[in-house]
């Protein structure tokens, strides 16, 4: 088992031990910022907005999450937009210490990859069509480890932060990433 | 509830399923290439090879050279004020009106009656863009060559001074020095396929390799054609503050996939100068001081001459010694001698050097002693 895995396991653990289980029945939207490593791409830095919806049953939750990212990255020839349409659906194991809830999210799905690959001096060349730009889509599955801690602000209002290790499905091998993020969640 | 749990279902039923579309290429795949030319090359290569070439296995190739913007030096221009003179401007003044290379942009490999294709990679830079960034244009020649050293590219000539020890240190054959048999674009005096590539505007009054009277070249890159003017005509116009005119039968402005350059192999001796970089592009000499270099004149076509009656040196009298490289040289050059003056000026006051008063034992030309009017 990675170790990261196993970090997050064991701090979810303790807090379920020290701090409580968290409070029962009921829903949370949220949305916010979002950082990642590009799904389809080897580097690069990939940012956009995430959202999402969930319901806590006490110790557990399960929600969706959505999430919109693009990285621009520039090789020798060409100028590379990726952009990222992520959705995912979560499975937590939480626990409440004071103001703040601690959870680890495990979350599966698909990530839309929508690739544009555009030629250096392209226009400046006068190319046209093809030589000048190429899109692709592609769907690719996913899945996500995601630590995440929420610090009620007030009344429903809730700060959230997350972050761990994704992966995708690409062209038969792993493509190992991250991601996260910064979010106000509002708890009906 | 109930609808979050069948969207997240049915996300996760279908991100398997939908898991092949489009092929991501990402960072991957080959470039795109900016510009392609057609070539095809026509005339036997083997009458053509100079002696002491047979034994080689040649590999001919064709090379996107850039244009250098550049002027000749008034000696070459002006009228020869002696036999001599007429003599040294014969065997050491480039064509005026020619083709002066800059950079190697690109090339490939080709053989004579078969088309080939240059892919251009990349778009010419700044310093071969003439003109401001709001009306700019680059021209290209095409070049078959043989490549002798065999590194892929056409190294270019580099005009070289004769010394003593080394009479033959430019000659054309010079080990691994790569022959060039053929051009699209040598000289502006006679027919001509020019690369361009054009941003923004064009400039109809720019004396770039000027194609006054033809069409106007498209945006980005293009096919040129011209039929050339004459010497006298060009000469003739400038005197007049114009730009020679070109036939507009013999013009034409084509898109790179409606146009194949021919290019036909002619003799090395005869277009060598077309590889030959200007040497002082700005078309001032440089004037080298006799007490510290000594050429070698047996042999040498030379003569003693006035400056040019141009600009500061209108009123200097003094007399300068002209050398031309031998004709063995792949480039022709000149090499410039004053008792007295500066490297780029040869009435700057005061002097750098001078040897009026005790001229060099191997000085052949007469002595002014008088200073120019600046200098007194």
């Amino acid at each position: 088992m990675p170790s990261g895995i196993r970090t997050w396991g064991t701090l979810a653990a303790a807090l379920l031990v020290a701090g409580g289980i968290a409070r029962a029945q009921s829903t949370v939207v949220d949305g916010g910022l979002a950082l990642a490593l590009p799904a389809a791409l080897p580097t690069g830095l990939s940012s956009g907005v995430v959202a999402g919806a969930g319901r806590d049953h006490g110790l557990f939750a399960w929600g969706v999450r959505a999430s919109w990212t693009r990285a621009i990255e520039d090789t020798a020839s060409w100028r590379v937009r990726h952009a990222d349409l992520s959705l995912l659906g979560t499975g937590a194991l939480q626990a409440v210490a004071g103001r703040g809830t601690f959870a680890l999210r495990l979350g599966a799905g698909g990530t839309l990859v929508h690739e544009t690959r555009r030629r250096h001096q392209g226009d400046r060349a006068g190319l046209t069509g093809d030589e000048l730009q190429t899109t692709a889509w592609r769907l690719l599955p996913a899945a996500a480890l995601e630590g995440a801690v929420a610090l009620r602000l007030a009344g429903p209002w809730v700060l959230v932060v997350s972050g761990g290790p994704s992966i995708h499905l690409l062209d038969g091998g792993v493509h190992g990433g991250w991601a996260a993020g910064l979010e106000i969640a509002w708890r009906l | 509830m109930a609808p979050l749990t069948r969207a997240g279902l049915l996300a996760l039923a279908l991100a398997p399923a939908l898991a092949s579309c489009d092929d991501l290429v990402g960072f991957g795949g080959a470039p795109t290439p900016l510009a392609r030319v057609r070539v095809e090359v026509t005339g036997e290569l083997e009458p053509l090879r100079p002696p002491g070439t047979e034994g080689e296995t040649p590999r001919l190739r064709v090379a996107l050279v850039w244009a250098a913007q550049w002027l000749p030096e008034a000696f070459c221009f002006l009228p020869a004020e002696s036999p001599e003179a007429a003599a040294v401007i014969q065997a050491g003044c480039r064509d005026s009106l020619g083709f002066a290379p800059e950079r190697v942009a690109a090339g490939a490999e080709v053989a004579p009656g078969a088309p080939a294709t240059i892919e251009l990679f990349e778009l010419p830079s700044a310093e071969v863009m003439i003109g401001d960034v709001t009306a700019r244009i680059a021209y290209a020649s095409l070049l078959v060559y043989d490549d002798r050293d065999g590194d892929g590219t056409l190294g270019l000539y580099h005009p070289q001074a004769t010394e003593p020890d080394e009479p033959d240190g430019g000659a054309l054959l010079a080990v691994g020095q790569d022959l060039i048999y053929g051009a699209s674009f040598l000289s502006m005096t006679l027919p001509d396929q020019r690369l361009a590539f054009r941003e923004g505007a064009f400039n109809a009054l720019a004396a770039f390799y000027p194609r006054s009277g033809c069409g106007t070249p498209p945006p980005a890159f293009s096919i040129l054609s011209a039929g050339g003017f004459s010497a006298e005509d060009a000469y003739a116009a400038a005197l007049e503050g114009r730009l020679p005119e070109e036939d507009p039968a013999g013009c034409a402005e084509r898109r790179l996939d409606e146009a194949v350059v021919a290019i036909a192999l002619r003799p090395p001796a005869d277009i060598s100068e077309v590889g030959c970089r200007a040497q002082r592009p700005d078309g001032r000499p440089f004037y080298a001081d006799p007490g510290e270099f000594h050429p070698r004149l047996r042999g040498a076509t030379w003569a003693c001459v006035g400056l040019p009656k141009l600009g500061a040196n209108a009123a200097d009298p003094q007399i300068q010694l002209v050398i031309a490289t031998p004709p063995s040289h792949a480039c022709k050059e000149l090499q410039h001698y004053i008792l007295r003056g500066c490297d780029e000026d040869a009435s700057c006051d005061p002097p750098f050097y001078d040897h009026t008063a005790q001229p060099p034992d191997w000085w052949p030309c007469p002595v002014v002693t008088s200073a120019p009017p600046a200098a007194r």
